[in-house]
């Protein structure tokens, strides 16, 4: 189970990207995202997530705003940039080559 | 049932405050606690509405938070110097809006001499429709280097830090002495067309001198009035 954790953990930032690329999101809902498609069997814990947030604003593949809710905190919202959706290609590809490459070593 | 909800925030919010304890005091910090708070607060909401303790459900949020350390250390450090964000696109426009306004203050020039040249033929009244002209065409580059101003990228402030508070009063500061140079030498070449309109309609050369003098008040009141402005607040 931990293998699975880290090996899943190693690709944070794609899966960032991924579920931005539908659309702006912010830290919670990504993360309920995930759980909702893994069926509750992962979740990003709160810092990882905002690690690979700050990691992914600084090199400009995402970029942040403050959402303007009427009550309670205010959320940050992430939007993807045009460097972002060719970064997210370029990771998914890499992830299809890696899998590819272990299904042939690990038979 | 409000007020319990803003207690369990604050319970919350000083968690996340302990666990920042280690964290530099900047603004990017303060930022992303207040992420983590309404992110932690929304969960706190659905594990509640799902029906779990309000104990419990704290306890399972702030759990949820994870080791802070990295994230942490992903955040800006205090130093560094970070320069101008403008592209290269944006100084070209620039630097053509400033050719093009010298390039018409020439022509004003121009403009005027030939003017004066022409007092030969058509006497005096060409002398004045000159200096008409050319202040006219001094309009259009003036409001060309004002509004550039205005366009030149603001410094936005990086990291919190002396140097870079600085930076940003340095950069505004520069902008404002950008804008007043503009309209001084605005106000000053108005005054030498109603200086010159006056004095040849009416003929009074021997006062209207004190135009000059008007004038010198005003730019001394506009400068009282943008340093007024740039005062801290």
């Amino acid at each position: 189970m931990s293998i699975t954790f880290d090996l899943i953990r190693g690709h944070t930032d794609a899966i960032i990207l991924s579920y931005l690329c539908d659309g702006d999101s912010y830290g919670y809902q990504i993360n309920k995202d995930i759980m909702k498609a893994t069926d509750n069997q992962f979740e990003l814990k709160e810092a990882t997530l905002y690690t690979a947030f700050r990691r992914l604003e600084q090199t400009g593949l995402i970029q942040s705003y403050w959402g303007n809710e009427a009550v309670g905190a205010r959320r940050r919202y992430y939007t993807i940039t045009d460097a972002g959706r060719d970064a997210y290609t370029g990771l998914k590809q890499e992830w299809q080559h890696s899998k590819v490459i272990l299904d042939k070593l690990l038979t | 049932m409000d007020q319990n909800r803003n207690e369990i925030r604050e319970e919350i919010r000083r968690e996340i405050e302990l666990l920042f304890a280690g964290a530099p005091k900047t603004r990017a910090s303060w930022e992303l606690q207040e992420e983590l708070l309404a992110n932690c607060m929304e969960r706190y909401e659905d594990l509640t509405a799902d029906g779990m303790e309000p104990r419990e459900a704290v306890r399972a949020v702030v759990g949820s938070i994870g080791n802070v350390d990295e994230l942490i250390a992903s955040l800006p450090e205090e130093d560094g110097v970070m320069g101008f964000v403008w592209d290269a696109q944006r100084r070209r426009n620039s630097a053509l809006t400033v050719t093009i306004a010298v390039g018409l203050y020439i022509l004003a020039v121009v403009v005027f001499f030939t003017g004066m040249a022409l007092t030969t033929f058509f006497g005096s009244i060409a002398y004045l429709i000159g200096i008409i002209c050319a202040v006219v065409v001094c309009i259009i580059p003036t409001c060309m280097l004002v509004y550039n101003a205005y366009r030149y990228p603001k410094y936005e402030r990086k990291k919190d830090t002396v140097v870079e508070n600085f930076k940003q009063w340095n950069n505004d500061s520069a902008k404002v002495k950008q804008i007043r140079g503009a309209i001084s030498s605005m106000l000053w070449t108005l005054t030498v067309v109603v200086y010159m309109l006056v004095s040849f309609l009416t003929g009074a050369w021997y006062i209207t001198w004190v135009i000059f003098l008007i004038s010198g008040c005003l730019e001394s009141a506009i400068i009282l009035f943008f340093k007024l402005k740039e005062l801290p607040k």
